[in-house]
């Protein structure tokens, strides 16, 4: 037996490991924590109430891009969707120059008169093109407020070239309205008002020249002559439908199908089992014409189709059978699998040319990863407990922009969150 | 050749069992605690213990205490004495336990089979149903610890081993019979009664053994050596008649005219060591100190019957879980199970770290209460073991608390 000194020692140090081991492997000690920068202010009021569930971004070349609607009332803005009254500044060669002039987007498309403005779904698109939309600009250090419109932000997408698209819903205005801009969104122009009939929300896909590839809900479309024009290439409710896949389709306006390009150019079309029973998933295959190049059921749910560095394309999938999370890289059809946690949930994967985020662990042990060389190498990073509705995975700047609460003078705080 | 190094040293292998032809030398009884009768029955082929409970007729204690010829069933105690089975006279007549009666295990293993199966089949969409289950399984887990330890006693390989030998005997077939050391009784300790760093020693002859009750519950061991009259605590750990097959250690016997010595601590006044020269056996009483072999085994007993139990409910959970998926364990499985018994590891050595710490705190500051002039109860200890290696007894001391 051990000596009778050397018990409460060894006691003791039993003691402390068991503490040690349970906070460092158990409730993931280890995961470092986020660097916190200090708070900015926008220089620009929002009207309240600001729908911080509306907060969008899309990396440029140079920073990236926001979008977020408000329900406050901006006299300037209906004055302008409405009678017309905006400054001339705005019309400058057809186009707006955003800044801290903050111009009104709705300048550029011609209002429709008369009638009612048709809509897929009226009373609701019709109350959201009555909201008031900012858009915001940032450089990975600073935000600024640069725009405003009448209607909701659709979707915004932007090409390495600095070419960019924002699709909304504007007041007075039919379908989805087109912008677009040469310069990462200093200058804006409109491609076109009155088009992709029936889109609510707009995925763009790729923006390759003057061609580009979005979707929404349930259509592929495609313009080749800058947005201008557009073609319906797939319909994926329509192709489940003729299908013999046994998905349950309880009701087609609930199918939402999740959209994504690889770096190959293969197009995925993919939707979750609507129905009680084991998950399974549906997925489509399209070439750059959107012709189905294969279609399949697979048992499981897939989880987050996200473009990441070099616009490569992931997806984080539970198997059914036995519950196993796995991030995989999808590629000319191909699933490669990236990182594997067994029955440790993976969860809410986010994207960038610069990083792959998502939460990992459950209970005391949730926790982020993060990986700076597109999976390579995975670290984990404290869990951001109030996922809320004001942060924003910034896709430039390689962490979390999150808004703050509004000073004195109404002007909302902001800060980045880095790993 | 390892065991035969260890039995030259005197050591023996507790719960061996063996058969040993043996004439009688002397036989004591005495009414223990529980209002049994504990035997000790002194042969040339060693000390041998047992109940008369055990048997259901009457011992021929003419036989046994006239130095009759006796074949003997029994399993080694940890200090080289024996727990008697059974026993045979020359004549033939032979004294064995009573049988088990099996009706209640084989109905409690029928009535949890039964009910498991109800269990399982039944189905459980319903909250009455589910209080039924509930019910049943409780009635389950209540049956099934009685029905376990009957099942053991009856399936103890001791048990079956010398009911082999003893059907064999009776048969008129040869069985091995162990030589077994030769016992004599033991030598006198070279001290004058006195005081010797603390250990009081007395020598003498015990007489008008007893039970003295203190109240309702305690009960100690009374007896007179050299003119004064001593207490001690009765032996821990006695057993019933019908489980003495997991009995390794001999129980205190001191008989009517046994030659003794006791040896008791300064500190304390109480006896802590009890050295029988007449069966060689020694005793030690460990109060005071802060451990002792006795609560050392009962510690590690449980850690090991702790860590067991929830090893058994985990392993059973896992391949539940395993089973009603439908699927077969993978590498994740594995991995998940590690993680598990690792969680579950920490929080036991955690859990009884944190035990130690707050028991050797308290130890550390009862004992110095007791021993205030700082001697140790391993003076008595040591006394006794050189006492018992002097006479040529394996280096074991039996404990009573």
């Amino acid at each position: 037996m051990l000596p009778e000194w050397i018990r409460p020692w060894l006691y003791a140090a039993s003691l402390c490991y068991g503490a040690f081991a349970f906070v460092w492997y158990l409730m993931v000690g280890y995961a470092q924590a986020w660097h916190v920068e200090p708070e900015q202010t926008l220089s620009v009021p929002l009207k309240e109430p600001v729908e911080w569930n509306t907060l969008q971004a899309t990396a440029t070349n140079d920073g990236s891009l926001l979008s977020v609607g408000a329900r406050g009332r901006d006299g300037e803005v209906e004055m302008c969707s409405s009678a017309g009254g905006c400054r001339t500044s705005c019309l400058a060669q057809g186009e707006v120059e955003t800044g801290s002039h903050l111009p009104v987007f709705n300048c550029l498309v011609v209002p429709e008169t008369g009638g009612q403005v048709r809509h897929s779904v009226a009373p609701l698109g019709e109350i959201g093109r009555q909201g008031l939309s900012y858009l915001m600009r940032t450089n990975g250090n600073q935000v600024e407020v640069v725009g405003r419109l009448k209607g909701e932000v659709s979707g915004m997408g932007c090409n390495k070239q600095g070419r960019c698209y924002l699709f909304a819903e504007l007041a007075k205005v039919y379908n989805q309205s087109v912008f677009v801009s040469d310069d990462s969104g200093v200058h804006w122009r409109l491609a076109a008002q009155d088009v992709l009939d029936s889109a609510s929300t707009v995925e763009v896909l790729r923006i390759d020249g003057e061609r580009i590839w979005a979707a929404d809900s349930g259509s592929l479309y495609f313009s080749e002559d800058g947005g201008s024009h557009w073609n319906e290439l797939a319909n994926a409710r329509s192709l489940l439908s003729e299908s013999p896949l046994r998905i349950l389709l309880h009701n087609d306006s609930l199918v939402f199908f999740h959209w994504n390009m690889d770096e190959t150019g293969r197009i995925y079309a993919m939707v979750s089992d609507q129905g009680r029973g084991p998950h399974s998933i549906v997925m489509f295959q399209f070439d750059q014409t959107g012709k189905v190049v294969d279609a399949g059921e697979r048992p499981g749910e897939l989880r987050d189709l996200v473009s990441g560095p070099d616009g490569k394309l992931y997806a984080i999938y539970r198997a059914e059978e036995r519950e196993r999370y796995t991030l995989y890289r999808l590629s000319a059809g191909k699933w490669l699998p990236i990182k594997a946690s067994g029955r440790s949930p993976l969860t809410n994967l986010q994207g960038s040319d610069k990083l792959l985020l998502m939460e990992a662990g459950r209970g005391d042990g949730q926790h982020m990863l993060f990986s700076r060389d597109a999976g390579e190498t995975w670290k984990a990073i404290e869990d951001l407990p109030y996922y809320e509705d004001k942060r924003v995975f910034d896709p430039a700047g390689a962490g979390i922009l999150e808004f703050r609460y509004p000073n004195s003078e109404d002007h909302y705080g902001y800060r980045w969150l880095r790993p | 050749m390892i065991a035969s190094a260890v039995r030259s040293l005197g050591v023996v292998r507790a719960g061996e069992v063996f058969c040993v032809n043996a004439q009688c030398q002397d036989f004591k009884q005495r009414v223990i605690h529980d209002g049994s009768t504990l035997c000790r029955l002194r042969t040339d082929k060693g000390v041998f213990f047992f109940l008369s409970e055990q048997f259901e007729y009457g011992l021929p204690e003419q036989e046994l205490r006239k130095g009759g010829q006796l074949t003997i069933g029994a399993h080694r105690l940890r200090d080289g004495s024996a727990w008697l089975h059974w026993f045979q006279l020359a004549n033939g007549e032979s004294w064995e336990p009573e049988r088990q009666d099996l009706r209640w295990p084989l109905l409690g293993v029928g009535l949890i089979l039964a009910l498991s199966i109800v269990i399982f089949m039944m189905p459980s969409d319903k909250p009455m149903l589910i209080m039924v289950q509930t019910f049943l399984g409780i009635i389950g887990t209540v049956i099934l610890p009685f029905t376990l330890v009957a099942l053991v006693l009856w399936l103890h390989p001791i048990k079956w081993k010398l009911r082999r030998e003893l059907v064999a005997l009776k048969a008129g077939k040869p069985i091995v019979l162990s030589e077994g050391p030769s016992c004599s009784e033991a030598d006198t300790l070279p001290l004058d009664d006195g005081v010797y760093g603390g250990v009081g020693l007395i020598q003498g002859v015990a007489s008008e053994i007893g039970l003295f009750r203190i109240d309702e519950n305690i009960r100690r061991y009374q007896l007179r050596c050299a003119g004064e009259t001593f207490t001690l605590a009765e032996s821990s750990g006695m057993l019933g008649s019908k489980s003495f097959v997991f009995r390794r250690q001999a129980p205190l016997f001191i008989g009517e005219s046994d030659r003794i010595v006791l040896l008791t601590m300064v500190d304390d006044g109480e006896v802590h060591g009890v050295l029988n020269l007449t069966d060689g056996i020694a005793h030690a009483n460990y109060h005071g100190s802060p451990y002792s072999p006795q609560t050392r085994r009962v510690a590690f007993g449980v850690v090991v019957g702790i860590v067991t139990f929830m090893a058994l409910c985990l392993g059973g959970f896992t391949l539940y879980d395993w089973h009603s998926r439908g699927v077969g364990p993978d590498y994740w499985d594995w991995v998940e199970l590690a993680e598990i018994s690792g969680f579950f590891m920490m929080m036991f050595m955690m859990m009884f770290s944190g035990i130690g710490l707050i028991i050797w705190y308290i130890q550390r500051h009862s004992s110095r209460k007791i021993s205030l002039h700082g001697i140790p109860v391993e003076k008595v200890v040591a006394l006794a073991l050189q006492w018992r290696l002097h006479n040529g007894r394996s280096p074991v001391i039996n404990e009573f608390s």
